[in-house]
């Protein structure tokens, strides 16, 4: 069984007229493409200060989802995997003052908690294994991560059984903000507005703070930046952290946002690979356009299941917007190949 | 005959190649025969698959992604070529040509081929990174590609299609000599396409188009300040590769009698293409024989597994099945553990063990 990523949630939408439509499905586009923005800016980051392409990023975002979820639930690996479970009856008597959290306390706690335990992991993959690698080839250090995309995300699948599980999230999948004809889910609005949230965050910690600098200044020249004196392991570290804070994140709001509640693991586990299209986009090393490349592709991707899947499916070609990214990106990269914003790159023999 | 530098490796291969023929008839009379020469094949296949994802990856230096898409064009084509025209498969019919099974595997691997070279401008503007989202992007159009209801008559779209048995016989024969059963015909053939495959790669990689391929690896710029053809390098690659690719693909869709497109693309794809990235890696990325070392490795190791769970060696491992950590989800783990070992203590992969084993002996006992 897949789910389809990219298609509207709504079914009631002919009733709408042409503008109001747009609307509609431009708004639920952005929901997405704020997701989308997040991983992204994950990829972008771990790019920028390590020059690794982290094909982990998926598996570090299942990882986050089910942390979140077994906060949240109390459903503690193996075992129940049902809807039973959302009242929380799992936790010990002693973490009674949890449950008796609002639900929305909860997951909003559960995903700080769940970023900060995906940040350790993150630090903890770059130290082992990572830092080995500084100086291989590209490929050696691509194959790395995705050797280890395999073991962490079978390794959460054998941790909490592949069984599809339903996470408690404080908003239900049918609550929705009616705006004139156009529904807006309360998911889609949460996913909004965290995104504009943890953007403002990070550009605020990338420009005001040291930490910050220090990236930008040992992704501009590692070497000059070492000699004035930072410390290119702690930037590294940091970099790992962010990138899988933000895949918890971006995890944790995919799951209420897309999948109407349900975790299943190979969504979630590709739509990081989804989100590639929107990092390469915008520019592998630019964190704005990050953010740019998510939006368009989650807007275009939406709009494109609309209108351009219906001509497809009358060539009987169906699920073209699954492939409409990929395609969208190739045809930006045969013009401009280093996306929307990236820094082109000058080569030297 | 300059392929083979010493009378030792002509003995040692000419060997090799008498114990492959005779294994079939040798496993004739093994308990569970059918089960180790089926083995044997998807090992043979497997190696013909990684040995071009080698020549693109290994030597000339371009990551894809994409190859699950070129074994999924293979299988599809090859079936199409080799099945009778009135197959057909619950109430759906295909279109076949009924031509012999070998015009399957050239044709499989031509068409490849020709989408490789598709792809290929895309290997020109690109680098690196860049290079492999792009071919993972291929997997995904692949799924998109083979299960669509417009292509029934070749893909079958959801439920896969029917390909035909290989089959030897020759005009005035009723059946082929020595060769019983599907299986075996099956067998030999993919041990001919093998063969030749292998021969052809190590010739290609030692003349002209080899050093083109590893200048580009090593620097493509710097290349191309000495008189290598970047871009026909790059284009050359992959059209080789895939060729390499289709032809194991045809020869796949043969074995899995029923080749589904889904099996090729999205999800699954993903795990083809990096099973066989496992493979150059873990055999040795940039050698002929480590892609072969590595088939053998990638194929056997969830077989060794099954194995050793039956035996009750493995007591934390469920069988199939029998709870979430069954033995595909171990030997899943297990590959990619070994691919992050391999690249951190022995990039040469198997092939870099077996060259230090083979050094350590020749001074043996002294150290150097």
């Amino acid at each position: 069984m897949t789910v389809d990523i990219g298609a509207p949630l709504f079914a009631q939408i002919q009733q709408l007229t042409l503008p109001e439509e747009i609307l509609q499905l431009t708004f639920q586009g952005l929901a997405l493409g704020a997701i989308y923005a997040l991983i992204a800016l994950g990829f972008v980051i771990v790019y920028k200060a390590t020059e690794v392409i982290n094909f982990a990023h998926g598996a570090l975002m299942l990882l986050g989802t089910y942390i979140v979820f077994s906060l949240v639930s109390g459903v503690i690996p193996e075992g129940a995997s049902t809807a039973a479970n959302q009242a929380g009856s799992n936790f010990p008597s002693w973490l009674g003052w949890w449950v008796d959290l609002p639900i929305g306390w909860r997951f909003g706690l559960a995903i700080l908690m769940a970023a900060v335990v995906v940040g350790l992991v993150g630090i903890g993959v770059e130290r082992t294994i990572l830092r080995r690698m500084v100086g291989q080839p590209v490929f050696a250090i691509v194959l790395i991560t995705l050797g280890l995309e395999l073991a962490i995300s079978t390794s959460v699948q054998v941790i909490w059984n592949p069984q599809q599980k339903v996470m408690p999230s404080p908003f239900p999948p049918a609550s929705t903000l009616r705006i004139g004809n156009i529904g807006m889910q309360w998911a889609n609005i949460w996913a909004i507005t965290v995104m504009i949230v943890v953007v403002l965050a990070f550009f605020a910690f990338f420009k005001y703070s040291r930490f910050g600098l220090a990236i930008r200044a040992t992704a501009l020249d590692q070497e000059a930046a070492l000699a004035m004196g930072i410390k290119a392991s702690t930037v590294f570290a940091i970099a790992w952290a962010i990138g899988g804070a933000l895949a918890a994140i971006a995890g944790a709001l995919f799951v209420p946002a897309r999948l109407a509640g349900f975790i299943t693991l190979t969504p979630v586990r590709f739509s990081a690979l989804n989100a590639f299209p929107a990092a390469i986009l915008g520019g592998i090393d630019s964190p704005g356009g990050a953010v740019t490349g998510g939006l368009i592709i989650g807007v275009t991707q939406v709009l494109s299941s609309r209108w351009l899947n219906p001509i497809f499916l009358d060539l009987n070609f169906p699920n073209f917007h699954q492939v409409f990214p990929y395609l969208l990106m190739v045809g930006i990269l045969l013009f401009r190949p280093y996306g929307l914003f990236g820094t082109v790159e000058v080569r030297r023999v | 005959m300059a392929l083979l530098p010493s009378r030792l490796s002509r003995y040692w291969l000419g060997l090799l190649i008498v114990v492959l023929v005779y294994f079939p008839f040798y496993a004739r009379g093994l308990e569970g025969s059918s089960f180790w020469l089926v083995l044997a094949t998807l090992v043979l296949i497997a190696s013909i698959g990684a040995v071009g994802l080698n020549l693109l990856s290994g030597f000339a230096g371009q990551i894809s992604l994409g190859h699950a898409f070129f074994l999924g064009v293979g299988a599809f084509v090859g079936a199409t070529l080799s099945t009778p025209a009135s197959t057909t498969l619950s109430g759906v019919s295909f279109w076949g040509l009924g031509l012999p099974w070998w015009v399957g595997v050239l044709g499989g691997g031509a068409v490849a081929a020709l989408f490789g070279l598709v792809v290929g401008p895309a290997a020109v503007r690109l680098r690196g990174l860049y290079l492999s989202l792009v071919t993972l992007g291929l997997v995904f159009f692949g799924d998109f590609l083979f299960t669509a209801p417009a292509l029934e008559k070749i893909t079958g779209a959801v439920r896969g299609r029917r390909s035909a048995p290989v089959s030897f016989v020759f005009p005035g024969m009723e059946s082929a000599p020595f060769i019983e059963g599907n299986s075996e015909a099956l067998y030999f053939a993919a041990l001919i396409v093998a063969v030749v495959g292998f021969v052809a790669a190590k010739n290609l990689m030692r003349g002209r188009v080899g050093r083109a391929f590893q200048a580009t690896r090593d620097h493509d710029i710097a290349a191309e300040v000495l008189g290598v053809n970047v871009t026909w390098a790059k284009l050359t690659a992959f059209g080789v590769s895939s060729f390499y690719a289709g032809a194991a693909g045809a020869l796949l869709g043969v074995f899995q009698a029923n080749p589904i497109g889904s099996n090729f693309g999205g999800a699954a794809g993903l795990l083809v293409s990096i099973q066989y990235v496992a493979m150059i890696v873990i055999g040795g990325i940039g050698t002929i024989l480590g892609a072969a070392l590595g088939a053998v490795f990638v194929i056997a190791l969830p077989e060794l597994v099954k194995f050793l769970t039956g035996q009750g060696w493995l007591p934390f491992v469920a069988e199939t099945g029998g709870g979430s950590f069954d033995e595909s989800a171990f030997s899943t783990v297990l590959f990619g553990l070994f691919i992050v070992l391999f690249l951190l203590y022995e990039p040469l992969g198997l092939y870099g063990l077996w060259l230090r084993a083979r050094n350590y002996w020749k001074g043996w006992p002294f150290k150097y």
